[in-house]
């Protein structure tokens, strides 16, 4: 049996004959591993090697079974303690149960048949306990930062820092950037780093439910209180409570909603629909939109009260364009992750594919990086990525240096400011893309300042 | 009238006689010195010491069907708890004591016939 399958019991029983009779008892299951002790206090001393039942004698000559039950659960509340008695006592076995035992069984003929049932129970919910362990660790591991935020890019590495100071607090954080720029998987990534990640992550995209039906959706309907409202629901914010609630596109939510999302957010409590009594709350808000909120605070189809309630810790998810050196890392990431998850040996790219994929802008971002590199991966041979194996499929325009009419000088900034962007500020680098000397470069960052300046006077 | 059996031993274990037979040992052995350690406690009046070693004692005479020295058992653990008379006290221990005495005959006898 391997270390992971042992069901390690400790029985504590001083009398030699009843110890003799559990050992016999406990030990029909091949899988039971067996530890007995005389005295509580011997028990206790062992505790640390994490038994995964333990039964006791009521009465011990050290210690009373309610007084040891007490030091278990102080230490280990998640071990299942069965009480075993010399005598049948509601009361203390009512007592019992309520500081924690898991069950409270007596000496009888019996017996044999409700230890066994017991600790099959016990042991079907140490398995599941386990289990939801293992893969909320499983979770917590594939939203690790490391993992969800690829990139050394200056860029991604001020996200990244951000992002490490917001899971220590409930700080509410508003994501912004273009679509596919990985919004949800950042929100993913700060409720599994967070303290709260025991709790539901609850993802709400609010511009994918009709206005008329999103109320009922966050906040939850008594039964009755509308026509169809069959049976009581509990809302998102509810089913979210002690964790995180994400609220995707959140600019696209209608005015009247947003005034009842602010007070819900104020007075950190719900009121169902139809219902008179209000639900506290305690859930971390996680909001995040493509468009530019301040911009529809002045349009005034945003509330500004609600727009400041939300900003808490503003993180702007850059474009892929404006990190174009993570381009490689990245695409290395998707290539790997694709070739495990389907069973496939590992997938080279060559040094030209790369190139191809540095000039393009990516208007999908991540989501569109992602999409390019799994297909380029199916469909290349002898598993290398050739140039010839990345194709580009971009439903929009791609942005066009030449959209609108600009002076030589203006064009002339938007190019240097282009490849700065594109290598990371990187000025040698981009002074020998340009073929021009670098000391151009640092003359054209200083004018391009001085007309910034001369724009916000 | 036998005043232990083997019945509580054969249900649990569905008969199986080592297990019986070992228990029945354990069972010789250790009694007669559980027994010592309630005449030491009740000579020098410790009632505290008299109680727990009564109520370990317990769980083997129920295990070994011995209905009635499970009652003395039990009546000399309470009253030694609360304090109760010393004579009556070494009364019980004496009654526990010969009850055993014929128990140990009769379970040797019972596992012959197994």
């Amino acid at each position: 049996m391997s270390s992971q399958s042992r069901f390690l019991i400790y029985a504590v029983e001083d009398d030699l004959v009843f110890a003799k009779m559990l050992h016999y008892i406990l030990t029909l299951d091949p899988e039971h591993e067996l530890k007995m002790f005389k005295s509580g206090i011997e028990m206790l001393d062992n505790l640390m090697l994490n038994p995964s039942l333990i039964t006791l004698d009521y009465r011990l000559p050290d210690l009373s079974g309610g007084e040891l039950l007490k030091r278990i659960r102080f230490t280990y509340p998640e071990v299942p303690v069965i009480v075993i008695s010399g005598q049948e006592d509601v009361k203390t076995a009512v007592n019992l149960l309520r500081e924690g035992a898991y069950d409270y069984i007596t000496k009888d003929e019996d017996i044999r048949e409700r230890l066994l049932n017991s600790i099959s129970n016990a042991k079907k919910n140490v398995m599941l306990s386990r289990e939801v362990e293992s893969l909320r660790e499983e979770l917590s591991s594939k939203y690790n930062f490391s993992k969800t935020i690829i990139g050394t890019s200056s860029a991604i590495t001020k996200v990244f820092k951000m992002l490490e100071k917001a899971v220590k607090t409930n700080i509410t954080l508003s994501i912004t950037g273009e679509t596919g720029t990985g919004k949800e998987v950042v929100a993913k990534a700060t409720h599994f780093n967070s303290p709260r990640n025991k709790y539901p992550f609850v993802a709400v995209n609010i511009a994918a439910i009709p206005d008329t039906l999103l109320e009922s959706e966050l906040f939850g309907h008594e039964k009755g209180a509308f026509t169809g409202a069959v049976t009581r629901r509990i809302g998102k914010f509810e089913e979210a409570n002690k964790g995180t609630i994400f609220l995707d596109e959140i600019g696209e939510m209608d005015m009247n909603l947003q005034a009842k999302l602010l007070r819900v957010l104020q007075e950190r409590e719900i009121e169902r629909i139809g219902g008179n009594s209000k639900v506290k709350l305690d859930v971390r808000v996680i909001t995040a939109t493509h468009r530019d909120l301040a911009k529809l605070v002045k349009e005034g189809s945003f509330r500004e009260d609600l727009y400041y309630r939300l900003m808490g810790m503003p993180i702007h998810l850059p474009p892929l364009r404006e990190r174009s050196s993570d381009i490689i890392l990245i695409s290395k990431y998707f290539i790997e992750s694709f070739c495990k998850e389907n069973g496939m040996p590992q997938v080279a790219i060559s040094q030209e594919a790369i190139e191809k994929l540095m000039t393009y802008s990516f208007p999908g971002n991540i989501r569109e990086l992602k999409a390019i590199v799994e297909l380029a991966a199916v469909m290349c041979t002898d598993y290398k990525i050739t140039a010839e194996d990345i194709r580009f499929n971009s439903l929009g325009e791609e942005a066009n240096l030449f959209n609108t009419e600009k002076t030589l000088r203006e064009y002339t900034f938007d190019i240097v400011r282009t490849f700065l962007k594109k290598y990371d500020d990187n000025v040698m680098l981009v002074a020998s893309k340009l073929d021009i000397g670098k000391s151009t470069i640092y003359r054209y960052l200083h004018e391009m300042k001085g007309e910034e300046d001369n724009n916000l006077i | 009238m036998p005043i232990s059996s083997l019945k509580y031993l054969a249900k649990i274990s569905y008969n199986d006689v080592t297990f019986i037979t070992e228990t029945v040992d354990v069972f010789i052995e250790n009694t007669p010195k559980e027994i010592n350690k309630l005449h030491i406690a009740a000579n020098n009046q410790q009632l505290e010491e008299v109680s727990n070693a009564a109520h370990a004692l317990k769980s083997s005479l129920k295990v070994m069907d011995m209905q009635n020295a499970y009652q003395l058992c039990l009546i000399l653990e309470n009253e030694a708890k609360e304090g109760g008379s010393i004579n009556i006290i070494v009364e019980h221990i004496e009654l526990i004591e010969k009850e055993c005495k014929q128990a140990y005959k009769e379970l040797k006898a019972a596992l012959n016939t197994l």
